[in-house]
């Protein structure tokens, strides 16, 4: 699962800035990305065992905000039309696909802006 | 106040650290055989015996996939996404996940797809890696030279006055940073100059059929760069 690729980029991060030293992170999950959070949890928690790591962390999925270059539009994912499952895992395996299945609900065009919730991210107070 | 940070960056360094020699192919202009040389270059890397990665770095305008003729393949996920094999070789493109769409990409999507497809590779064990990159010097070449740093760059160049300008003019970006070049004349007339690729009226013709490519001067004119460029 490419899921587990995500997981430990998170962990791998976790454990080389020491910013994130003790800290309890949230990880942020894009809308966009559609990652399985039950299989990332599992990779996570499979992960942190295999380090002996005692890394604690909450998921939270950070909804999808695109911007439209042409027309100025914001727009989410409950307006785009529906993709094909092939789209939908290619999307999720490279997010910026969304630029060859997607258009502007507004103005048809194929120049938006990916605001935020596009893939996986760390949050830290 | 909550600070953010992009966990990709951190397992980059990992998935290639059991490739032992990268190899960039440029040249910062258009169309002089980036493309054709990447995709050779690879195929005479593996017959020489060397287990070799093609990554095609063109994101918007990849064709490795149609020089070796690759068809109904997917990547594997498996722990992140493995390369599909081809001919021996491991290849990656952004190809796989376009479906042929035409789509295009400001700089942050070019950073952010690059960056994602370093992060989910998985290449394992490899002698030597080829990265096709696109024309210019921009987003995927910036982002590549910040996330990996262990690479040689072979600038193709031809003839033309103008491709020979570029290359003395940009190669000094990666020069000054600490990179080796290494300068392949394309379409060469005079073949006494060292590592020459001549001009073969008949590469496009066998461009998809690696048989084909295999039998053409131009290939032959790879395979034999390819020896000093694995020593260098
Ligand atoms: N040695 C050669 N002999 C004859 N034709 C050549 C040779 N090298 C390249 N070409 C021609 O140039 C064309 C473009 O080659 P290629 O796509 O590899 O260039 P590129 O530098 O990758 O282009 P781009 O900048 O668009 O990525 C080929 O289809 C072929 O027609
Ligand atoms: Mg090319
Ligand atoms: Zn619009």
């Amino acid at each position: 699962m490419h899921e587990w690729a995500l997981a430990e980029s998170v962990i791998k991060t976790v454990e080389t800035k020491p910013e994130l030293k003790n800290k309890k992170i949230k990880i942020l999950l894009g809308e966009l990305q559609d990652i399985d959070e039950e299989i990332f949890r599992f990779a996570m928690d499979e992960l942190l065992k295999q380090r002996e790591s005692q890394i604690k962390y909450s998921i939270v999925v950070d909804e999808a905000v695109f911007k439209c270059n042409e027309c100025g539009r914001e727009f989410f994912m409950s307006e785009i039309t529906k993709k094909s499952k092939a789209q939908r895992e290619n999307i999720h395996f490279i997010p910026e696909m969304v630029k060859a299945f997607v258009k502007c609900p507004v103005c048809d065009s194929i120049d938006f802006d990916i605001v935020k919730g596009r893939g996986v991210m760390i949050s830290y107070d | 106040m909550t600070n953010l940070i992009d966990p990709r960056e951190n397992i980059i360094a990992e998935r290639f650290k059991d490739v032992k020699k990268i190899f960039l192919v440029s040249g910062f202009k258009g169309g002089i055989g980036k493309s054709l040389i990447s995709s050779s270059l690879s195929l005479a890397m593996n017959d020489l015996g060397f287990k070799t990665g093609l990554l095609d770095m063109d994101i918007t305008s990849s064709t490795d996939h149609i020089i070796l003729g690759v068809k109904d393949k997917f990547p594997e996920e498996k722990n992140g996404i493995l390369p599909v094999e081809i001919y021996g070789i491991k290849f990656m493109s952004f190809y796989f996940f376009t479906m042929s769409k035409p789509f295009a990409l400001r700089g942050n999507d070019i950073k952010d797809a690059v960056k994602e497809l370093l992060c989910v590779t998985v290449w394992d064990k490899l002698d030597c890696l080829i990265i096709d990159m696109p024309p210019g010097f921009s987003d995927a070449a910036l982002e590549l030279m910040r996330l990996i740093n262990n690479f040689k760059v072979i600038l193709v160049r031809t003839p033309s006055p103008l491709s020979i300008d570029i290359v003395s003019r940009m190669s000094g970006i990666y020069k000054d940073k600490g990179f080796k070049t290494i300068i392949v004349n394309n379409m060469s007339k005079d073949t006494t100059m060292g590592n020459s690729i001549r001009y073969d009226t008949s590469i496009d013709d066998a461009i998809g059929n690696v048989t084909a490519i295999k039998k053409t001067q131009f290939y032959r004119d790879v395979l034999s760069l390819s020896s000093d460029m694995i020593k260098a």
